[in-house]
């Protein structure tokens, strides 16, 4: 199984304790959390996309 | 504390301390239960996979030796994963045993016993030289030498090279200490044969015993055990690692969370308005 796929659970993770240390109100921690989970991921693929750009023919 | 007389922070020292021992049970006793599932969940579930994904060893209890060379480096990466309360903090207790005067090797067993071993022999006997990898069982059992001094021996059953083989020991098996961060536990000895109560030395064997969970699990471990890990692991211990420092750097916001409540409380949540300031009883 490929390392990357481990990364998921931990965004998971991350972001619905940080948005519940962040909120009170089980709506908001969800809605939130899912918008950074969201984020998180699109930033780690944008960064998966340069790497795999820059070591192209390497 | 709290600004808002909506969160029920109760003893927030109390709930501070049961978060930091078990994440998610601060939330629990102040009756927060949502926060208190989303933090069980995440930080013992992170916890967890980090142990698992190491084969349980994930868990850094810095040894003496670590203490030495780079102290800083190995307080912090136990520090993270301190984090988590007592699964991690359970390191500390086997740090003791690990260091105890009565953790050295063993002089003699108390009762024979038996335990799988595998390593490498090498012995000449009758029929020619023998040298390769040994798989079975090794029986050890008290011994007595001259002078009354007790050590060990005992004899090994199982496979050499695939082919079946059976030895006896010298009275000088060495087992290493009983409490260390490896696995297995290495054993050595010569191989003797015994003719009219003569005994001749025909060769050595070393190789390794198991060692029992609660022996190994927690333990503080020397480099070259850390680097063997490394080895064995490859990026998969390096993951372990990340899981377990992130799993205990986020229960700190878990604690902070039960000691002074939300950072922003419930936001601008219209389900739950703010409450009005009490209106002033005096008439005027």
């Amino acid at each position: 199984m490929n390392v990357t796929w481990f990364l998921i659970p931990m965004a998971v993770a991350v972001s619905l304790v940080w948005n519940a240390s962040r909120y009170e109100s089980t709506e908001l921690i969800l809605r939130r959390s899912f918008r950074m989970l969201i984020q998180i991921l699109v930033f780690m693929a944008i960064i998966l996309a340069v790497l795999a750009f820059l070591s192209f023919n390497l | 504390m709290s600004s808002d007389p909506r969160i029920p922070l109760k003893k927030p020292w109390l709930a501070g301390l049961l978060a930091f021992l078990v994440p998610g049970a601060g939330h629990l006793y102040q009756g927060r239960c949502f926060k208190a599932g989303i933090y069980f969940t995440c930080i013992l579930g992170l916890y967890l996979l980090g142990m698992i994904l190491s084969g349980w060893q994930a868990l850094q209890v810095p040894s003496d030796e670590a203490l030495k060379n780079s102290r800083v480096f190995s307080l912090l990466k136990y520090g993270a994963q301190a984090g988590v309360g007592s699964p991690a903090l359970f390191g500390l207790l086997q740090r003791e045993r690990y260091s105890s005067n009565a953790n050295v090797p063993p002089d003699s067993v108390s009762k024979p016993f038996s335990a799988s071993f595998e390593g490498i022999a090498s012995f000449q006997d009758d029929t020619g030289n023998h040298t390769g990898r040994v798989s079975g069982t090794m029986f050890l059992e008290p011994a007595q030498e001259q002078f009354g001094k007790q050590s060990i021996t005992g004899r090994f059953e199982g496979t050499l090279s695939d082919q079946p083989v059976k030895f006896r020991l010298s009275n000088h098996v060495q087992i290493s200490r009983p409490i260390e961060g490896s696995q297995r536990r290495a054993l050595s000895s010569g191989i003797i044969s015994e003719v009219n109560g003569n005994h001749s030395d025909l060769g050595h064997v070393s190789g390794t015993i198991p060692r029992s969970f609660l022996n190994w699990f927690a333990v503080p471990r020397s480099e070259a055990e850390e680097q063997n890990l490394h080895d064995q692991l490859g990026k998969y211990y390096e993951l372990a690692l990340v899981f377990t420092w992130v799993a205990g750097l986020l229960n700190i916001l878990a604690i902070w969370d039960a000691v002074e409540g939300p950072a922003y409380g419930y936001g601008r949540d219209p389900r739950h308005p703010a409450p009005t300031p009490d209106a002033d009883p005096t008439p005027t």
